[in-house]
């Protein structure tokens, strides 16, 4: 009897430690939308500023297609995050020193994140929502 | 009776025909490769971290004299099953590497089960059982990546997916966990390069199987390999403990391929398994090990020997006789014929020892019939 339940016992150890591993291993994407947006009739927008936006000790460079220095035209930008709970911090490129916002977000274990960095630097709530994981071809 | 010196020399160089022959190979091999020692000590470092613990899945059937496990394909198998499974799921990193290590662990076992089962079925031919048993299940393997996988189990990553939804794609990218275990301790010395932590797990294999051998089990097993009938009678239940030895050789193998798969950053689904059985058992015999005796010197020596061929014979081909295609052949020969030579040399022992037996029964027999005749 002894035996047995230190058998189960062991199984179901291995088999928490499995889930645990899968939910703060599992890899999700984070989009971060930086187009213009408008609420109650003022637009808002990044500007012509470089931006950087540190998703937990990964930097991600963030620049307006507006600006005639930006490479791009897209207003969307995407990165890989691991485990569910995440920090951000958005600063100006030309200032380190000064966060501009420093706030934290999870994911859930089938979901991708979004950000909409407009929003966040502005002080909105709304800045963060979630999807369900889709693969594309 | 103590033996000369000459003796001791003569049995060291019988005990080590195969190594000593891959010294002397090395020894012209690589001034003609060229390579750097830098560059060798380089590739040599990578090697052992990727392989030493699938060779070193090799010893614990060796202690319970079920000869060489050429069976870990099994192990293999699952271990790739595994990595299909986090693949899909999109676990990272060193998480991922567990998890494929505890989903395959299960799948281990049962083919471990089932290969000791029919292993103790072919008792005294374990060797060729197991090579065509890692065959037959390379077919069930096949049947379930390739039919089962997207129509049975869910995989729902199309990256993976065959364009007609279900079966796996030839080859699947590891990116996700490349590298996991070599890179989350690195130490750097000048251009060479250490993954620590890979070495760390290999240590622990070493320390379970020192510690292995002293525990009942293990002893169980020494006594299993040493004489079936003895064994049997001294109360071990010996058809268990053969099978357990096989279980315990198919999860560690199964940990060996994650590992080795995980280093090499891509895997061939339906090809990466293949080989597995044979060139660990080339390698463990390089080392200086037969059918019936390795330890776990034997497995580094010869991972270090055999990869050491592995890398200078190409450039050694080429440099020799202008391609490099017959360096590649003559490694894949190397691998083959190491076994058979090793197999033949081991036969050959038997053989000789049970002749000596038979010769001293005789001498003795004779000793005492002629005692007998001069006392008359």
């Amino acid at each position: 009897m002894k035996k047995w339940i230190i058998k189960i016992s062991f199984v179901a150890v291995i088999v928490v430690l499995g889930v645990l591993l899968f939910f703060f291993g599992r890899q999700h994407e984070i989009i971060i939308e930086y187009g213009d947006i408008k609420i109650n009739e003022t637009e808002y927008s990044i500007g012509e500023e470089l931006y950087i936006v540190k998703i937990d000790s990964e930097k991600i460079e963030i620049q307006n297609k507006t600006s005639k220095f930006s490479r791009s035209t897209s207003t969307l930008k995407t990165s890989k995050i691991v485990g569910p709970n995440h920090s951000i911090e958005v600063y100006k490129n030309d200032s380190p020193g000064e966060t501009i916002r420093k706030d934290n977000f999870s994911v859930e274990i089938n979901n991708n994140a979004k950000i909409n960095l407009v929003s966040f630097i502005n002080g909105f709530d709304d800045w963060y929502s979630q999807k369900k994981i889709v693969y594309d071809e | 009776m103590s033996m000369s010196n000459s003796e001791k020399v003569k049995k060291f160089l019988i005990n080590n025909t195969v190594p000593i022959l891959f010294v002397v190979l090395l020894f012209f091999a690589i001034p003609l490769s060229g390579f750097s020692p830098e560059y060798l000590a380089n590739e040599m470092i990578t090697r052992l971290g990727r392989n030493s613990f699938l060779v070193l899945a090799l010893l614990i059937p060796v202690m319970a004299g079920m000869g060489m496990n050429f069976g870990i394909v099994l192990g293999a198998m699952a271990g790739e099953i595994g990595l299909i499974f986090i693949t899909d799921w999109g676990v990272v990193g060193i998480n991922g590497v567990f998890l494929a290590m505890i989903i395959s662990t299960p799948i281990a076992i049962i083919l471990g089960f089932v290969a000791g089962l029919i292993l103790n079925a072919a008792k005294g031919r374990e060797m060729v059982t197991g090579f065509m048993l890692g065959f037959f299940m390379n077919g069930v393997y096949q049947l379930f990546v390739l039919y089962g996988m997207g129509n049975i189990i869910p995989i729902n990553n199309p990256k993976i997916l065959l364009p007609r939804g279900y079966g796996i794609r030839n080859a699947i990218d590891l990116v996700n966990i490349r590298q996991a275990f070599d890179s989350f301790i690195k130490l750097k010395i000048g251009d060479i390069s250490i993954p620590v932590f890979s070495f760390i797990i290999i240590a622990i294999l070493c320390i379970f199987i020192v510690w292995f051998r002293k525990t009942k089990l293990g002893q169980d097993m020494r006594a299993v390999g040493q004489d079936n009938d003895i064994a049997a009678a001294s109360g071990i239940a010996v058809k268990r403990t053969r099978i357990l030895s096989i279980v315990i050789s198919t999860v560690l193998a199964c940990y060996g391929q994650i590992i080795f798969l995980q280093n090499i950053g891509t895997m061939n689904t339906y090809n990466s398994h293949e080989q597995v059985g044979t060139f660990a058992v080339a390698a463990i015999l390089i080392g200086g090990a037969s059918v019936a005796k390795a330890n776990i010197s034997n497995v580094f020596i010869g991972v270090v020997l055999f990869h050491m061929t592995f890398i200078v014979s190409p450039r050694a081909g080429k440099e020799l006789v202008g391609q490099a295609q017959i360096g590649e052949h003559f490694r894949v020969f190397v691998s083959y014929a190491v076994i058979a030579i090793s197999l033949a040399l081991y036969a050959w022992r038997r053989q000789a020892a049970k002749n000596r037996e038979i010769k001293a029964v005789l001498d003795e027999q004779n000793e005492a019939i002629e005692n007998r005749g001069g006392s008359q």
